[in-house]
């Protein structure tokens, strides 16, 4: 099986959203700003849980933060 | 350090360095002891480490910011235990095989029913917390 590589939004989301700071993101989820800078960077998949929940901070669904790379 | 770290990797730094130092330390003191050197006591290495481990806790907590210990926080803990289980384990799996070479059958194994107890022990703990978590709801 390939392993499959999840792109993010984050950034851009977190732009749209005036600028939100990785600390504010990481308070309103509650995890901390390194593993918002892993998740944003690729390095960590979160967990379905952690996914919602930051996609609820930006008020979309979690496929407009998280899509699969062809 | 700033906000380059969080708070558990911090924590995690302070653990570590004084280890590895106090080990170090206490290593070369050995091999100096052996050599007809003065003998550094591991008990007053360990205590210095320990000391020194709990005022850097302390500053650490004070000035950091506090943080929650979130899923990958957790799972970085996990991975970091099975790494060093596996490392017991293969010493563990090495010594038993040692004491079992053919020129030390006619020596009295005084280590080996502890060691196996241990082996047996630990392997138990593991599979029988698999076995719990494969019906358990899991999360990191």
């Amino acid at each position: 099986m390939t392993k499959m590589v999840i792109e993010n939004r984050i950034r851009r989301l977190r732009f749209d959203h005036g600028e939100m700071t990785q600390q504010a993101l990481a308070e309103r989820i509650g995890a901390t700003r390194q593993t918002i800078i892993a998740i944003e960077g690729g390095k960590y998949a979160p967990s379905l849980e952690l996914a919602f929940r930051i996609a609820d901070a930006f008020g979309v669904g979690v496929d407009e933060v998280f899509q699969r790379k062809i | 350090m700033g906000d380059f770290m969080d708070l558990e990797e911090k924590v995690s730094w302070g653990a570590f360095l004084p280890w590895i130092l106090g080990c170090g330390y206490y290593l070369t003191a050995l091999v100096r002891w052996n050599n007809g050197g003065s003998h550094w006591p591991l008990g007053s290495v360990l205590i210095g480490m320990l000391l020194v481990q709990v005022v850097y806790m302390i500053v650490v907590a004070a000035v950091s910011r506090k943080e929650p210990r979130d899923e990958r926080t957790r799972l970085i803990e996990y991975k970091g235990y099975k790494v060093a289980y596996l490392a017991v384990e293969a010493v563990l799996s090495g010594w038993l095989l040692w004491l079992y070479l053919p020129q030390h059958w006619n020596e009295p194994h005084k280590k080996l029913p502890l060691l196996l107890a241990v082996w047996l022990g630990v392997e138990a703990i593991r599979m029988g917390t698999q076995l719990v978590l494969y019906r358990a709801s899991v999360r990191a």
